[in-house]
């Protein structure tokens, strides 16, 4: 069993939530939502968020805009779309309820 | 100093090193190959070269204008290596497999390449077993086994080197080992293109309603379109089959071909692949060598050119079969403009060699011996065969064909005897043998004509003729032929039994009845020719007396004894009577009769 691969599947469990959480919040484009994953320390490599947003965007959890940059190619600006948003819902109190479990099966060690 | 390159990633121009160039182009290529097949890959290469372009976009300023190879470097750590990227969907299903069984993840089909990392020689055999999921050294245990089989193993072995690319790069290594070939993908993809069609036909049935409703010129272009592209896929689909069939066929037959080809021209034996088409006689190609060619130049020179002119068209199909089949391709052009030019060299090298033999049968001689039968001889004499002489060896093969080959102990039989039966001004009967030969000169002509050894003898009123003259080795093969002219005067009469039907040829009578009517009948000369005396010999009359035979046939009371035995069938039937008294009768004399009734008799 290795513990980097099990690390890395823990996250990669959380990311879709994540990445939905904040187009929640805002819309944002690829870059901003990197430095968020990063600064939590959610993300190794930024070549993971690509296919990912692509995929969500592909069954229609995500719309794209386009807006011109000074610095740069034109950029992708996303935000979630109605089924985006009872989606995250969703990934949302299923969250809630892992934490719930998690930390009942811990407090009654 | 370094050489830049300049590049456009997402519409904005670069300077970069040229290093870094290739090391970026590396990079976006195991991309490609890791999201190329997958929905929407093609927008995550985009997506991931505008954010690599923006990054590069922030490195550069005024006084720093290229991209250097630690740029590149560190562009990618932050995206990563394909294989590091975390896709939880692709994660979802590989632990999904790791829980069931380890099936190998479809990478597109397979394709036949050499396997430059096991190999032996080539890498053939590798590249095979991949290709079919067979351990190699199996493979290999089958090439060496058909090495034994007229090196065949050799020729396909070095056929495959030839043709088959070898798996350089990785994408090629990943085709080599891609997904199975099997029955079950052949069904995956004929069922993904009848759905496709399926699909199509839908789309037509829509198209058509829409038609129906508004005729618009633009509509009715785009209909026409769809219908031309749903017929173009059915006839695709079909082509697709027919030509995997074809592709089977053309190896098989090459193969075969291939086979016949070598063991011909090494003589190994007698090949009935290559000359035994239809009844025609058998024998080698090496054992015909020997009573052709008067110098070994000629038969080196036909033989390379034999094995060119006949061996590129056999080994073009055994590559175009193997072509429709795995989609290997040729390695190069030139090849194939190499291969052509050379099988016209053989063509040349077999006219040059071919002209070359042609003069040698360019002159033709006879010698001739004449004799008369004394006066005191009867007034009808006969003309039969003799089939007693000959070992049971020499067995020379039966056909209706010019002449037959065969040769014994360094002689050749030939059928070339003619018999024929003219009118003698004279009172006495006279037989005229002209033996005939051709060769480069007269002399050599006449030489080879003088060597035919013809026999026959004469008892009393009773002609017997040999079926075959013999020709020795050495003179070799030069259309040996034997002519004999039996002159009678009017008022005698000659007949020809059922034997003489080997040599008698085209006698000329007044009835105009066939040789073959003529045997087992009195043939009278007179004024107007051969006539037939005791009998109607014209059509009409023969064709009466076939009439009458078969209906006495038809009048004969059947016996159904076959019911008695029901393992016997009446086509085996044989008549073991008569076949038993003759091997009684020449046993004795170590003699076998060799020849069958030539032709059926009418009498």
């Amino acid at each position: 069993m290795n513990i980097e691969n099990t690390k890395a599947q823990m996250r990669k469990g959380i990311l879709e939530l994540c990445i939905l959480s904040i187009l929640e919040k805002n819309e944002a484009y690829p870059s901003d939502i990197l430095n968020e994953l990063k600064d939590s320390k959610l993300i190794v490599v930024e070549g993971t968020l690509y296919p990912l947003l692509t995929r969500l965007k592909n069954d229609g959890l995500l719309t794209y805009r386009w807006e011109e940059s000074t610095s740069g190619p034109p950029r992708k600006y996303f935000q979630l779309t109605e089924l985006g948003k009872s989606f995250s819902n969703e990934l949302d109190s299923s969250w809630q309820d892992l934490q719930k479990a998690v930390q009942k099966i811990r407090s009654k060690k | 100093m370094n050489k830049t390159v300049t590049i456009n990633i997402s519409g904005i121009i670069f300077n970069i090193d040229e290093g870094a160039y290739s090391t970026l182009k590396q990079y976006l290529e195991s991309i490609k190959q890791k999201f190329g097949t997958t929905k929407g890959g093609e927008e995550i290469l985009t997506d991931i070269e505008a954010r690599i372009a923006e990054m590069f976009h922030e490195k550069v300023s005024d006084t720093k204008q290229v991209i250097s190879q630690v740029d590149v470097n560190g562009v990618i750590a932050i995206m990563g290596q394909p294989e590091q990227f975390e896709d939880p969907e692709a994660e979802a299903n590989t632990s999904y497999n790791n829980d069931t069984a380890h099936e190998e993840p479809r990478r597109g089909p397979r394709r036949f390449f050499r396997d430059p990392d096991s190999k032996i020689i080539g890498g053939v055999c590798s590249g095979v077993g991949h290709y079919f999921g067979i351990d190699p050294v199996i493979i290999r245990i089958i090439f060496v086994a058909i090495v034994f089989f007229g090196g065949s193993g050799v020729i396909a072995y070095l056929v495959l080197w030839a043709i088959t690319p070898e798996a350089k790069t990785t994408s090629e290594k990943l085709q080599m080992k891609g997904q199975r070939v099997d029955i079950d993908s052949i069904r995956q993809s004929v069922s993904d293109e009848a759905g496709n069609l399926k699909k199509k036909f839908n789309h037509l049935g829509e198209k058509a309603d829409e038609f129906g409703k508004q005729v618009d010129s633009g509509k009715v272009e785009n209909f026409f379109t769809t219908l031309f592209n749903f017929i173009l896929n059915i006839v695709k689909l079909v082509l697709t089959f027919v030509g995997k069939f074809f592709g089977i066929l053309l190896i098989i037959f090459g193969g075969l071909f291939l086979l016949s080809l070598i063991g011909s021209l090494l003589g190994l034996g007698t090949m009935s692949g290559m000359i035994n088409i239809g009844d025609a006689n058998v024998f080698s190609l090496a054992e015909v060598y020997e009573f052709i060619f008067s110098s070994s130049y000629h038969r080196t020179a036909i033989t390379i050119g034999l094995a060119i002119v006949c061996g590129i068209p056999v080994l073009a199909m055994l590559y175009g079969g193997i072509k429709i089949l795995f989609g290997v391709k040729m390695p190069s052009s030139k090849i194939g403009a190499g291969v052509t030019l050379l099988w016209f060299a053989g063509i040349v090298l077999m006219l040059l060699t071919g002209f070359q033999i042609g003069k040698e049968f360019s002159k033709q001689d006879k010698v001739v011996s004449q004799f008369s039968l004394p006066p005191s001889t009867a007034d009808t004499i006969i003309i039969d065969v003799n089939d007693e002489l000959y070992p049971v060896d020499a067995e020379p093969e039966i056909s209706d064909d010019y002449f037959v080959l065969k040769s014994y102990e360094d002689e050749l039989f030939l059928t070339t005897v003619e018999l024929d039966v003219i009118e003698n001004q004279n009172d006495s009967i006279s037989i005229k043998i002209i033996q005939e030969a051709r060769g480069n000169s007269f002399d050599d002509a006449a030489n080879r004509a003088e060597n035919i050894v013809y026999s026959y003898s004469i008892t009393n009123n009773r002609l017997t003729f040999d079926p075959f003259l013999i020709v020795k080795k050495e003179d070799l093969f030069r259309n040996q032929k034997v002519k004999i002219k039996v002159a009678i005067p009017q008022g005698k009469t000659v007949f020809l039994d059922k034997t003489s039907g080997w040599i008698i040829y085209d006698i000329k009578n007044t009835t105009r009845t066939r040789d073959r009517y003529m045997l087992n009948n009195y043939w009278t000369m007179t004024e107007d020719g051969l006539d037939c005396l005791n009998k109607d010999m014209s059509r009409n009359g023969i064709r009466a007396r076939k009439k009458a035979s078969r209906e006495r046939a038809s009048k004969k009371p059947v016996v159904p004894n076959y019911k008695a035995n029901p393992n016997s069938t009446d086509s085996t039937k044989i008549d073991t009577s008569t076949t038993a008294a003759y091997v009684q009768k020449f046993s004795s004399v170590n003699t076998y009769p060799l020849f069958p009734t030539p032709f059926t008799v009418f009498g």
